[in-house]
């Protein structure tokens, strides 16, 4: 029997996240919503933060969400640069974070999703 | 006066468990893992090579098994002597309250071993008046309080002293909350039925049966792996364990990993070396679901293995908890912070080898 335990700082976080424009017809394909996401690190940290690797793991383009990959020291960076956007384009915007994990396994379900309503 | 901004860059704290061992093996703790792990939100098992289920596995999955609903319970029906008599003490029951945050709100379950757990907000704690522990992860400002009653014990009737005490607090603070149950009499065949006709005529009850989906794979990349090696080869024959689990997450997520779009964009695709395999099934069921089961399942597959059912050099068993459940494993203490993961992977190798992932996040007690 062998065990491996790994405390602390995960190599990798993922965030799932939804771009909401103010105009709802607003349609993004998945570079700009990568240059909306590098727009909103540079504004933050500027150009080394612009540089910071941050992988689009799954986009859908319907409803604007993603989940994102980046390393476990630039999580917070991240986090951050999201929350301050505003603007893109001169169009207001909002990211909402939804779930922040450092297993990608985790957003396979959300308990909190669960929903029962007795009639 | 000078003023500093700290600003704490750091992510939180999580934790991941990585166990080599064998399902042979007399220590093995695979069957005190699923067991333990009371409330599982969903059950999802992975096999690669196969376009069906193998028949046992099929079979466990197809098995009825529901769920009820329990609208705006108080607790003190919980410490009904008839409820503790014919249910609590006479079989396997598991209660979880419905939609309440553990980070906000107050959250109360009921164990199998017969205690029930409350995870109360300070005033609560202070009106309940019932002796408990501020809860681990805000010692400083002890915000939470666990408390734990034994409902099995043989001096808590109706009465005695203790009794009385946790009757007149839930009296007092009149505590209540929709509750998810699940019940499994002990040794008899017999159906979960008497447990919803109890609560049936004072409560709003209801039958919910767990969400099943299939999905198909084909012209699925397989990571390589050495089911007696989890750390990485010298000359890269094999991939790690935790990039496996990585690719794992990926394919439940439904995240194409088969190639990799171009760099700007993302730079993940399934680690190397890798393996093509034509098809593969993913079967999951979502609800309220019993240890049991996950060991059901767990034990089908097994077989179907032995039985050569399927070519598949491996399977992968995932169960999720509940994100706000007030414990993970066992009694180990959960909340939430940023996320509140406590789950655990079972890869089942051909020759009973297994790794577990046990995954929890930061306001966990190591697994």
């Amino acid at each position: 029997m062998k065990r491996i335990v790994s405390k602390g700082d995960a190599p990798y976080y993922y965030l799932k996240v939804l771009l909401e424009f103010e105009d709802k017809t607003m349609a993004v394909d998945v570079l700009t919503f990568r240059t909306v996401i590098m727009k909103a690190m540079m504004s933050m940290y500027g150009e080394v933060g612009a540089a910071v690797q941050i992988d689009i793991l799954k986009y859908e383009d319907k409803t604007i969400s993603a989940i994102l990959r980046v390393a476990g020291s630039n999580m917070v960076k991240l986090w951050g640069a999201l929350t301050m956007l505003s603007y893109y384009d001169e169009k207001p915007c909002a990211f909402r974070v939804h779930q922040v994990s450092p297993f990608l396994m985790a957003f396979a379900a959300s308990s909190r999703q669960l929903l029962l309503h007795t009639e | 006066m000078s003023l500093t901004l700290k600003v704490d860059l750091s992510p939180p704290r999580s934790k991941l468990v990585i166990e080599k061992s064998s399902f042979d093996d007399e220590k093995s703790r695979h069957r005190k893992n699923v067991e333990e792990h009371y409330f599982n939100h969903k059950m999802e098992l992975f096999i690669p090579g196969c376009a069906e289920l193998p028949p046992s596995a099929q079979a466990v999955f197809d098995m009825s098994d529901d769920f009820y609903i329990i609208k705006d319970l108080p607790l003190t029906e919980l410490i009904n002597k008839d409820f503790i008599e014919n249910f609590v003490k006479k079989g396997s029951l598991y209660m979880l309250s419905h939609n309440t945050h553990i980070d906000k709100h107050n959250v109360y379950a009921v164990l199998p071993t017969g205690k029930l757990i409350l995870s109360v907000h300070k005033d609560t704690y202070e009106e309940l008046g019932l002796v408990g522990q501020p809860s681990q992860f805000n010692r400083k400002v002890k915000r939470k309080f666990v408390v734990e009653v034994d409902l099995t014990q043989d001096i808590f009737v109706p009465g005695k002293k203790n009794y009385e005490r946790v009757k007149k607090g839930f009296q007092r603070t009149e505590l209540k909350a929709d509750f998810l149950l699940s019940w499994k009499p002990r040794g008899t065949r017999q159906s979960a039925g008497p447990v919803l006709s109890h609560f049936e005529d004072s409560y709003r009850c209801d039958r919910r049966s767990q969400v099943q989906q299939t999905n198909k794979h084909t012209e699925l990349l397989l990571p390589v792996v050495n089911s007696s090696e989890l750390e990485e080869s010298d000359d890269g024959e094999w991939c790690t364990a935790r990039e496996w689990y990585e690719w794992l997450g990926a394919v439940s997520c439904g995240i194409n990993c088969n190639e990799a779009p171009e760099h700007y964009i993302s730079r993940y695709s399934c680690p190397k070396p890798n393996k093509l395999t034509a098809t593969a099934v993913r079967r999951s069921m979502t609800g309220f679901i019993a240890p049991g089961r996950v060991w059901a399942v767990l034990e089908a597959v097994r077989s179907d293995m032995r039985d050569n059912q399927c070519p598949s050099p491996w399977a992968a068993l995932t169960v999720h908890g509940f994100a706000d459940s007030p414990v993970s494993w066992a009694r180990r203490e959960h909340g939430f912070h940023h996320g509140g993961e406590n789950l655990y992977t079972l890869l089942i190798f051909r020759d009973s080898t297994y790794w577990l992932f046990q995954a929890v996040g930061t306001n966990d007690i190591c697994p």
